[in-house]
């Protein structure tokens, strides 16, 4: 009994945890702080996968994924250390300049005033109509899937399949999904090489 | 442990993940909240495989090659977006790419953006 | 006995892998290509297009004699059947005229070669989505096939002569585009997860035969699933990564977009057209209308497919019935929206791309209100899809010889503004275009355009009419005073009435909308026709100039210089045209992408080659030949040898 709930709690944990670290990392304005975050929550993911007896599988999946996750770290690192960190400079239209009457810098920059408020109020409509979607679609999904969980009949104890067995019903019956995806592959395999060609030449 | 709170749960990851997709504007982040949704829908197959299906493998090979065919095609996406930076840190990190943002010149006149 | 052995090997490995003998012949074409992948010469890129086109000609004559030899196809992953065929048709006849398109644009391109291979890849894996009906196969071939027209747009529109800004504006576009896809799929894999919870089964027809979809975890896994694809179809109002990418992306990138993505998502509905059927149908609301009063019945498919070939005129408003407000009134409100705001973006715009980027959405408009005239009872399930299937192909025959000479013209003029085709500086020596809009050439290209202009939404609107036999009986007694053979005069005063009844809100309101649209997308097309050869005369410097300053974007413009030099003045937003037959003279410098040939030498006589004048002449004559066929059917003439709704029927 006592095991049940302390699993029960650690899932509930970790499912806030997944919450709370996506927001925080979707968020944060400095790039390697996100990384730093979306890797724990690559890694409260990976936890849970092994909480709900699913963990056998993600194992591969968890390979895959840090390949993707080393090149998000190349990607954010080329960008953080060597680029080059300069404010641009946004030269306007000299006739624009003439229209505006608060313009008294000549020649200097300076922001148009509408333009500003335009930007922020399509930001805030969005941000609105999100916030306004997503409760209804909690509200739509709290009501008509009460029912749903109350009719279920839920299995007696938790029986999970054996690997083997996995990977037998796999070989048996998916071999066209696997042979799809080492055609694909091959084909981004092709690409890698032109671009990374045409990357250097650009160079 | 009860599948409804769980499901619950994991929903509103879903929900956090819609939600942060239509408002984040830097690459980056819109990676991260398309990793939410994705999140959820793994924990949604574990969650229900557990509770409702005894020695069921049909989720774990589903959630096996839907996370391989998806973070491929992300993983090209990252790539092609860091062959081609500028070595411009304002332009390549701080680009505008919102998703369902809606400017006038996409519904009438000429495209000036 | 080893020969004999060896024949019953190769005998038993081909009947194993039926259904896929077109991707299998496309996959020994890549095979063969892979050899040559390096070979840059002008003789192996001929080799490649040569082996490209007979390997797609030879799967599309394999995919249709395999059908009618072997028969459908079921199993665990795949189902194959008449729909997927005609899919597959389809999808291959778009491969070959893309690979003519691929080929005009790209031809003097380093990596055409790769570019060929990334698109029979593409074709391939398509084939493989087409054919499943499995969740997992459907949702990882999907996947697969928008990471194959990612890998082709990508490689499409590297190695053009951009500036830097103007290079990462088209990536941002890229990844915008994408990355919505790439939400969408993420969303798919959520429907699931919802489907996965409410049953254990694992496609829709399985769900449907068990009646598991009532639940409401199921419901919401579908729901999940159809918003999916909405997003995935950049439909009004999440049009923009759409309508900024193929503004700014290489030429045949954006008919690869339009065909190979757009029929992505509508193959997507094809596959779940079951559930939308079913839920439409069996849905509790009742019709809330008096239109639906004398024997509110179901639209059952079966009593439906009955009247699809007698067609007694009694019937058909007998069994319209509104099964779901809300999904009717959402069909209707979206293909309004798709059909207004399609033209009306059309209307202010003079560049081309958005114009025909416009088009398209207004087409995938009609496809959604013939959804909607599904959902109140005109059209059953057979008619929908053979409707959605012309639409597809009606496009097909028009947009690729249209967008052609389109994107031809923009690569010889620099820019693809209609008013500005004309305009020619005095100091220009480029005549070559203004010869060209003189010239008997010119002015056929003018009338094929317009032909195609006019005959193109005749044929769609035609398309809906026809489907329905009721519906065009209505039409002749009402425009045409002719009363069909067989109908008893009350019969037809009853249905009369019926039609102008004021109760018939939602069929009134289809019409309405699919007469705007109709008109409006008529005005669109001959304008862009008429507007091109308009001002066909040699006009000063300065008019060119308040033009292109006004709508360009580059940093001299934003100086204030307004003394740019003529030839080297582009808009921001345009991919310019290298011309890649002088690319060994070009140097390896970026610098020297900046410049481009505006004017090809004063010895071509032509901007285009011979070849295009019979591909349009061909397309043409279909499209004509098809109007013909839809007026004639009107007057009750066929001049096929065999029904229509028989091959309706089928579907």
């Amino acid at each position: 009994m006592d095991g049940k709930l302390i699993l029960g709690f650690i899932n509930y944990f970790m499912l806030t945890l997944i919450f709370s670290l996506g927001i925080v990392s979707v968020l944060l304005k400095n790039q390697r702080k996100k990384l730093t975050f979306l890797f724990l929550l690559f890694l409260c993911v990976v936890l849970i996968s092994f909480l709900l007896f699913g963990g056998q599988f993600f194992i591969f999946s968890a390979i895959f994924l840090i390949i993707f996750s080393t090149l998000l770290i190349l990607f954010v690192n080329n960008q953080e250390f060597f680029s080059i960190k300069t404010t641009l400079i946004h030269i306007p239209n000299i006739e624009s300049q003439k229209e505006s009457k608060d313009n008294d810098n000549g020649g200097f920059y300076k922001k148009n005033f509408y333009k500003i408020v335009n930007y922020n109020l399509l930001d805030t409509i969005n941000i609105i109509i999100s916030v306004i979607i997503i409760i209804v679609f909690g509200y739509f999904y709290i009501t008509y899937t009460n029912n749903f969980f109350k009719e279920i009949k839920l299995v007696e104890s938790f029986n999970v399949i054996s690997l083997l067995a996995l990977i037998e019903d796999l070989s048996i019956n998916y071999v066209p999904l696997i042979f799809l995806i080492i055609l694909s592959i091959c084909a981004s395999f092709i690409w890698f090489l032109f671009m990374i060609e045409n990357r250097r030449k650009r160079e | 442990m009860n599948i409804q709170y769980l499901s619950i749960f994991s929903f509103s990851i879903a929900l956090a993940g819609i939600c942060t997709v239509s408002i984040v504007k830097r690459f980056l982040s819109i990676i991260i909240s398309i990793q939410l949704v994705i999140i959820s829908a793994i924990v949604n197959f574990y969650c229900y495989s557990l509770f409702l299906y005894n020695l069921s493998g049909w989720d774990k090979i589903f959630v096996f090659f839907a996370v391989i065919v998806l973070y491929m095609l992300l993983f090209l996406a990252v790539f092609y977006n860091y062959l081609k930076q500028t070595g411009i840190y304002e332009i390549d990190s701080l680009s505008n790419l919102n998703l369902f943002m809606c400017t006038k010149s996409d519904w009438w006149g000429e495209d000036k953006d | 006995m080893n020969s004999l052995n060896l024949l019953q090997n190769i005998q038993g490995i081909i009947n194993n892998i039926y259904p896929f003998y077109s991707s299998s012949s496309l996959l020994i074409v890549v095979f063969i290509l892979l050899f040559f992948i390096n070979f840059g010469k002008k003789a192996f890129k001929i080799f490649f297009l040569i082996i490209s086109f007979i390997g797609i000609t030879a799967a599309f004559f394999i995919n249709i004699f395999s059908f009618l030899k072997n028969g459908t196809f079921s199993n665990y992953l795949f189902n194959y059947d008449l729909v997927e065929v005609v899919m597959i048709s389809l999808v291959l006849f778009i491969g070959l005229n893309l690979l003519g398109l691929i080929s005009f644009f790209n031809f003097y391109k380093k990596n055409f070669n790769k570019i060929l291979i990334l698109f029979l890849f593409s074709i391939t894996i398509f084939i493989f989505f087409i054919a499943s009906s499995n969740f997992l196969m459907l949702f990882s071939s999907l996947a697969l096939t928008i990471i194959s027209i990612f890998l082709l747009v990508t490689s499409l529109n590297d190695e053009l002569p951009y500036k830097i800004t103007e290079e990462y504006i088209l990536k941002n576009y890229i990844l915008r585009f994408f990355l919505v896809t790439v939400f969408a799929l993420s969303l798919i894999f959520l429907g699931f997860s919802f489907i996965y919870g409410a049953t254990d089964l694992k496609s829709f027809a399985q769900i449907l035969e068990a009646e598991k979809i009532s639940n409401s975890m199921a419901k919401l896994g579908i729901f999940t699933l159809f918003s999916s694809l909405f997003i995935f179809s950049f439909i009004f109002p999440l049009q923009s990564p759409y309508i900024k990418l193929l503004k700014r992306c290489e030429s045949s990138s954006a008919a690869v977009i339009w065909f190979l993505y757009y029929s992505t998502v509508i193959f997507l509905f094809l596959k779940m057209r079951n559930v939308f059927f079913y839920l439409i149908t069996n849905s509790t609301t009742n019709a809330v209308n008096g239109g639906a009063s004398a024997g509110n019945t179901a639209n059952t498919s079966a009593s439906l497919n009955s009247n699809i070939l007698s067609g007694s005129i009694n019937n058909i408003y007998n069994n319209i019935s509104i099964n779901n407000i809300y999904i009717t009134s959402f069909l209707f409100f979206v293909a309004m929206v798709c059909l207004i705001f399609g033209n009306l973006g059309a209307v202010k715009t003079f560049s081309t791309r958005r114009i025909l980027s416009f088009i398209f959405l207004v087409v995938l408009g009609f496809s959604i209100l013939s959804l909607g005239f599904y959902s109140i009872g005109i059209f059953n399930e057979s008619v929908l899809v053979f409707i959605i299937f012309s639409n597809l192909a009606c496009l097909i025959l028009f947009y690729f010889p249209y967008s052609l000479i389109l994107f031809e013209i923009e690569k010889a003029n620099g820019n693809d503004r209609i008013n500005s085709f004309g305009n020619f500086s005095k100091d220009s020596k480029d005549y070559l275009i203004y010869n060209f809009y003189n010239s008997f050439n010119g002015k056929y290209i003018l009338i094929n355009l317009v032909l195609a202009a006019v005959s193109f939404p005749l044929i769609v609107l035609f398309n809906a009419i026809l489907s329905k036999d009721g519906f065009l009986k209505i039409i002749r007694l009402v425009f045409l005073s002719v009363y069909t053979v067989g109908e008893s005069k009350e019969n037809m005063q009853n249905a009369l009435n019926k039609y102008f009844s004021l109760n018939n809100t939602f069929i009134y309101l289809g019409v309405i909308i699919l007469s705007v649209g109709f008109i409006f997308l008529m005005y669109n097309l001959i304008r862009v026709a008429i507007l091109m050869f308009k001002n066909k005369k040699l006009e000063n410097l300065k008019s060119s100039d308040k033009f292109s300053d006004k709508f360009s974007d580059k940093p001299s413009d934003k100086l204030g210089d307004k003394t740019s030099d003529k030839n080297n003045e582009i808009s921001a937003m345009q991919p310019l045209q290298h011309d890649y037959k002088n690319q060994e003279k070009v140097q390896d410098n970026i610098q020297d992408n900046f410049k481009f040939k505006k004017q090809k030498s004063k010895k071509d006589k032509d901007i285009f080659p011979k070849f295009y004048y019979a591909y349009i002449t061909i397309f043409n004559l279909v499209i004509i030949y098809l109007l013909i066929f839809n007026i004639l059917q009107i007057f009750n003439i066929n001049i096929l040898p065999f029904e229509i709704g028989q091959i309706i029927g089928k579907f």
